[in-house]
């Protein structure tokens, strides 16, 4: 049985029923008189018998421009040979968010869901159908079946959402099936809006380059929100909206070249928990124009110093959330604070100020510099260069992060970090190395805290060969291996009536002669 | 009418004729037959009762024998001008009228009896006879009320001329004949006519310039050729042409009948004269 791809072609009948009529209108002479068409006649006659095909030539004529204006019309509705040894068919479904771009009021979806149906409908009866997605990065058997209405109703109910997809994952389980029908060969075939490369697959690629711009990215803290649109199409220009907390508060305009990102700072009221950012200008794929991100507010914290050090109290301060208060020693347990930084030499750096589990020596000479032991978070960054100690009380306790020759001189433990020297002692605070060691404690001891993230939405990821699309509708060539089922015949018909247009070019190169008349001489 | 000047360069010429004339009345051309003219012709032995003053009286002192000379006779000859007036001659009728005119102030300047034949399908029409310089104008008259029309065949038509007296007879016709012109010049050998062929063709007809579809309407017969012209197909008319004047030269020449183109591309003043000799006409 053979059924048509495109079907509305069929239109193009007329073109043979045209040369028909063509035909048979009498070609416009020019009359002219002369003494005698005697010679005339001659001539035609001689003509005639030096080339005995020419009547049949001239009757040749007609039915072979017929036949090639006909394989072309058939050609256009892509004829389908349906039938033969049935298989198995593996469908495989980009539903990543690039594939709800429209397109002439309909997404690459919905194009691709149209040539799976015509698909379906040139398989043989008992074509085995498998349909596969490729969805947030996995892909899934959606259905195999033997019945394909059952197999339409699931292509219809096909639906993308705004993730990825992992074609590659697909593919393999697409590969893994295959495998497993050696004897029929599986036919694969991917509806997907990206360029599929993959060796005997039956690639059918939808989108025609739709221009699209999203809204790249979002973030906010107190007071402002930063947003960066991109723009995949011509160069243009975009408003966007900014909302906190639902309400709109600032639209801009900016002009974005073609493929480029730009940046917009919006201002937001305080205590905004919420801000989105949306282009007002509408494209191909929706989805991508809108993005949310909460506001980020960090805590702050306090910190407790018992000594007098403007050195340690400078390298606190690098910190924005830290706030450093003074406090007598004997007092710190009703003091509240969230570090506490204890004495002078040793300098204990503590959550708990009750009780510490390092321990230290008597005073003695640094027999070395400083330099650090090894990798550990109380140094990470520093150089340590040239850095010297005169005196220091060895610590025993913890891990060891700085050692002056083999005495301990810097310890952290879980909740609490020491300083076995007095910050007098060293031209430490002088190097850069220091308030890069204070903020390594800090970091350790206190980690820096944000309020609690309400939820948003994710913007939908974005990958440029989503959005620009590749070739125009078009079915690559691929061997299914195994037996052939249903056969394509467009490429037949196109080459028959290319053999077709040469017969007819040497057909119509010579003259067209017509004796008419009576009498004779 | 032919001009005074070309006149004048025909009186040089005289029409060739092989055989001898066989005439009525006295003319210039020789006649087989001996009779009292000036010119001397032979000798033979006296019989009783021939012209004494025919004796030679130098040849009976040499061979003492009585002889008499004899002299050449000078006769007129019949000449007929069959000039061929279908429709098809139309386009070159001025041609076919100068040759006529040609042939007949030939005739007529050598004193022989010329008649001419308009040759139609709708009845052949026929010239007196006519003879001497001063009938040239008389001809030129009767082929002033000929046209050429009709549908003809040369066969038939020369069949239907009666009268034909032995002498020159001139052909003048575009010869398409089916069958060709050979019948005619054995029908008109076996009338005791000694044939000479000429035959004009127009310049289109000898170099057609015909381009793209053109439907060729024959003036004689109605029949019509539609044909898509091209350098092909008018290559293929040209060497038809050739064959077919090799073939009607070839007829004329099989029959030693002298045989003359005339081509209306050339100049009718110009190239008569050396055709005429070239091809023993004159």
């Amino acid at each position: 049985m053979i059924s048509f791809a495109a079907p509305q072609f069929a239109w193009a009948l007329a073109v043979p029923a045209a040369i028909l009529a063509l035909y048979f209108l009498r070609r416009r002479y020019m009359p002219r008189a002369v003494p005698s068409t005697f010679l005339w006649r001659r001539a035609v006659r001689d003509h005639a018998a030096n080339r005995p095909l020419q009547r049949l030539r001239r009757n040749l004529l007609l039915p072979v421009q017929l036949l090639a204006a006909l394989l072309l019309v058939l050609g256009l509705m892509k004829p389908m040979i349906s039938g033969g040894t049935a298989g198995r068919t593996v469908m495989i479904f980009d539903l990543s968010g690039s594939m709800q771009t429209v397109s002439a009021g309909k997404s690459r979806l919905d194009l691709a869901k149209e040539r799976a149906l015509e698909t379906i409908a040139g398989l043989p009866a008992e074509e085995e159908i498998t349909i596969l997605t490729a969805e947030d990065g996995a892909g899934r058997t959606a259905l195999t079946t033997t019945d394909r209405e059952e197999a339409r109703r699931a292509v219809m109910a096909l639906t993308c959402g705004n993730g990825t997809a992992d074609i590659d994952r697909a593919l393999s389980l697409a590969e893994a099936i295959r495998r497993e029908d050696e004897d029929t060969g599986a036919r694969l075939i991917v509806y997907s809006d990206e360029y599929i490369p993959a060796a005997g697959v039956n690639a059918v690629n939808v989108g025609r380059g739709e221009s699209n711009r999203a809204v790249y990215s979002v973030s906010a803290e107190e007071g402002s929100v930063y947003a960066r649109a991109a723009n995949f199409g011509e160069a243009c220009t975009l408003t966007l909206v900014c909302r906190a907390d639902g309400k709109t508060v600032e639209a801009k305009e900016t002009e974005i070249p073609a493929g480029e990102t730009a940046g917009v700072r919006f201002t937001i009221p305080e205590g905004t928990r919420i801000a989105e950012v949306e282009i007002r200008e509408a494209d191909a794929l929706a989805a991508d124009n809108r993005a949310e991100a909460p506001v980020i507010r960090s805590v702050k914290r306090t910190v407790a110093l018992t000594a007098d050090s403007l050195f340690l109290e400078s390298a606190l301060r690098v910190r924005p959330d830290v706030a450093v208060i003074r406090a007598e020693a004997d007092a710190l347990e009703t003091t509240a604070a969230d570090l506490y930084i204890i004495g002078e030499s040793p300098v204990i750096f503590t959550l708990h100020p009750a009780e510490t589990l390092f321990t230290w020596a008597e005073e003695k000479e640094a027999e070395g510099a400083l330099s650090s032991a090894g990798e550990n978070p109380l140094t990470a960054g520093l150089t340590m260069k040239n850095v010297a100690l005169r005196t220091l009380r060895p610590l025993t306790g913890g891990k060891g992060a700085l050692l002056a020759g083999e005495d301990v001189a810097a310890a952290y433990a879980d909740g609490e970090a020491a300083v076995g020297f007095d910050l007098h002692d060293t031209n430490l605070p002088l190097k850069y190395d220091f308030p890069l060691l204070i903020q390594n404690i800090l970091d350790y001891l206190l980690p820096p805290a944000t309020e609690v993230v309400p939820e948003t939405a994710d913007p939908m990821p974005l990958r440029e060969s989503d959005v620009r699309s590749v070739a125009p509708e078009t079915e690559a060539a691929g061997t299914s291996g195994g037996r052939v089922r249903g056969r394509d015949l467009t490429e037949w018909c196109l080459a028959g009536f290319l053999v077709l247009l040469l017969a007819e070019f040497l057909l119509a190169r010579e003259p067209w002669v017509r004796n008419e008349g009576r009498g004779r001489g | 009418m032919l001009t005074d000047a070309f006149l004048s360069r025909l009186d040089t010429l005289q029409l060739a004729v092989r055989g001898r004339a066989r005439g009525g009345a006295g003319g210039t051309r020789r006649s087989a037959q001996t009779g009292s003219s000036a010119e001397f012709s032979d000798y033979r032995e006296y019989i009783p009762g021939d012209d004494i003053r025919r004796i030679d009286w130098n040849a009976l002192a040499r061979f003492d024998k009585l002889f008499l000379k004899l002299f050449m006779e000078e006769q007129e000859s019949a000449v007929t001008i069959l000039l061929d007036a279908s429709a098809s001659m139309a386009e070159k009728w001025e041609l076919a009228r100068q040759a006529a005119e040609t042939a007949a102030y030939l005739a007529l300047t050598g004193g022989d009896r010329l008649r001419v034949y308009c040759l139609r399908e709708d009845g052949n029409r026929m010239s007196p006879v006519l003879s001497g310089r001063p009938a040239y104008a008389r001809l030129c008259q009767f082929l002033d009320a000929c046209e050429p029309a009709g549908e003809g065949c040369l066969a038939e038509a020369v069949r239907r001329v009666d009268g034909l007296r032995k002498g020159l007879c001139f052909v003048i016709s575009d010869c398409y004949e089916e069958e060709g012109i050979g019948g005619t010049l054995d029908y008109l050998r076996y009338c005791k006519q000694e044939c000479g062929v000429i035959q004009p063709l127009s310049a289109f007809e000898m170099d057609p310039e015909l381009d793209g579809a053109v439907r060729l309407e024959d003036s004689e017969s109605g029949r019509k050729v539609e044909i898509l012209a091209d350098r092909a197909v008018i290559r293929d008319y040209r060497k038809t042409l050739e064959r077919f004047l090799d073939e009607t030269r070839g007829e004329c020449f099989r029959r030693e009948v002298p045989y003359m183109l005339l081509d209306g591309r050339k100049n009718f003043g110009e190239e008569i004269i050396p055709l005429l000799v070239e091809n023993r006409f004159v």
